[in-house]
């Protein structure tokens, strides 16, 4: 097993708070970590399904199958909007 | 060649950052500017007590630095502006100050114009409009998101 930080932004932390700790079983993906959330919110698979919700792994935005390590802070942003 | 993005939580003036836009432009020919201001109301009629911007602490002041240099890269401009807001922001403030200066009008237009079609889609920010009726998250529109491809094809 491994620890993964979860972090959400705007309307993903109404639903899920702003910052979650998941325990998941190695090896886990952006993806699968997706499907876990979506498991544990089945309302809300359409939102955090969207494909503008991107993820985020250090500075940088990472695939869908990017391997998650033990201790990553995985950072989901909802669709952004400015001006 | 300058190419300036701020973020901040305070209200700015408008006026000042033409005014030091144009301090800039040293005499270019053409000097564009667009201020975006928060609506009273919501798209559907509703009246709004204040838009809140969310950032991102890194990502967001990343995304308004990546989007102005993209400006100043992609046009045949001079100096590109961009200031824009977070926090609480009460109707009728300014969210957002995109200009552009350049030798002859249309590129200063164009900057400006992309500038605004970006930060609309692609500037690390949530907003939420707040009211007596409750809160509500704006996300961009696909008229937003078709503005910004419009830009792809040139």
């Amino acid at each position: 097993m491994q620890t993964v930080n979860v972090v959400f932004y705007g309307k993903l932390s109404d639903t899920f708070g702003p910052r979650l700790e998941m325990l998941v079983t190695e090896p886990c993906t952006v993806a699968g970590l997706r499907r876990l959330l979506v498991a544990a919110h089945p309302d809300e698979t359409e939102t955090l399904q969207d494909k503008r919700v991107c993820a985020i792994v250090g500075n940088a935005v990472v695939p869908e199958t990017h391997q998650l390590v033990d201790g990553d802070e995985v950072e989901f942003l909802a669709p952004v909007s400015g001006g | 060649m300058s190419v300036l993005a701020r973020l901040q939580m305070e209200a700015f003036d408008p006026a000042r950052e033409l005014a030091e836009l144009l301090g800039t432009s040293q005499g270019d020919g053409a000097v564009v500017s667009f201020v975006g201001t928060a609506r009273p109301q919501s798209k559907r009629g509703v009246a709004i007590d204040r838009m809140i911007l969310e950032h991102h602490h890194r990502l967001t002041a990343q995304s308004l630095e990546q989007i102005a240099a993209a400006a100043a890269a992609q046009f045949e401009v001079s100096h590109v502006r961009v200031v824009h807001r977070h926090g609480e922001i009460l109707p009728g403030e300014a969210v957002v100050f995109a200009g552009a200066c350049s030798v002859h009008r249309r590129a200063a237009f164009d900057a400006a114009d992309y500038l605004m079609d970006r930060l609309k889609t692609d500037a690390v920010f949530w907003k939420r409009e707040e009211g007596p009726g409750g809160a509500s998250w704006i996300e961009p529109t696909d008229a937003d998101y078709a503005a910004r491809e419009r830009w792809k094809r040139t």
